[in-house]
């Protein structure tokens, strides 16, 4: 498994775990009607700060295994991929994108529901793009 | 980003050179160990760029690395 690739499965497994947890706890305010009282901003940026801590150490344990693929630029296969799974990730981020501006011009949608939607849709479409990387990789191209 | 109209020699040309692994024929042409696996199997079509540097670690012409079937 190349050093990219490694890269893109710390991302997808960080991304899978921390933002499933807030999601489990969203669900948990949610079925307790706490939407407009709960501080899901404080909970958001506690899990991105560990989001990065974590990044850091798994790509520095990951680069130090690896510190000669790590170095080197990513070739052009490596871009081309990143380039196609990034497409498709765009197009789901500007869809969620319009969706959410939609809600809020033609309904009563809670801001609790828009900013979550919004967050879950870019977290969504990052998860799209690095299965699409991790796939490509696999298949070799 | 393959196709069957295609086809490279990378593999006999890497054995009749002392048997050349991959590694170090992405080594000699820029690009990492996966990425000749995936040319060599035709799953990946390089850029001319890297086609003319593999042709060039190899030692031999473009034309005799790969082939095109077509017309």
């Amino acid at each position: 498994m190349s050093y990219r690739e490694k890269s893109v499965w710390i991302a997808l497994l960080l991304d899978l775990g921390l933002y499933g947890f807030y999601a489990w706890s969203l669900y948990d305010v949610i079925q307790t009607d706490r939407t407009e009282t709960f501080e899901y901003g404080r909970l958001l940026i506690t899990l991105v700060i560990i989001l990065v801590i974590a990044t850091i150490v798994l790509e520095a344990i990951v680069a130090g295994a690896s510190a000669k693929d790590s170095a080197a630029p990513a070739d052009e296969r490596e871009r081309l991929i990143a380039l196609k799974a990034t497409n498709v990730a765009y197009s789901i981020a500007v869809i969620s994108a319009l969706t959410a501006a939609g809600c809020v011009a033609y309904s009563q949608v809670q801001p609790f529901y828009i900013a979550n939607g919004l967050f879950l849709a870019v977290v969504f479409a990052e998860s799209v793009r690095n299965v699409i990387q991790i796939v490509r990789f696999r298949r070799g191209a | 980003m393959g196709s069957d109209l295609i086809t490279n020699d990378i593999r006999k040309l890497r054995f009749e050179r002392g048997e050349m692994t991959q590694a170090e024929l992405a080594e000699k042409t820029g690009v990492t160990r996966q990425t000749i696996n995936a040319i060599e199997q035709g799953k990946y079509f390089p850029s001319l760029e890297v086609a003319f540097g593999i042709a060039a670690a190899l030692g031999v012409p473009l034309e005799q690395v790969f082939h095109y079937k077509g017309e």
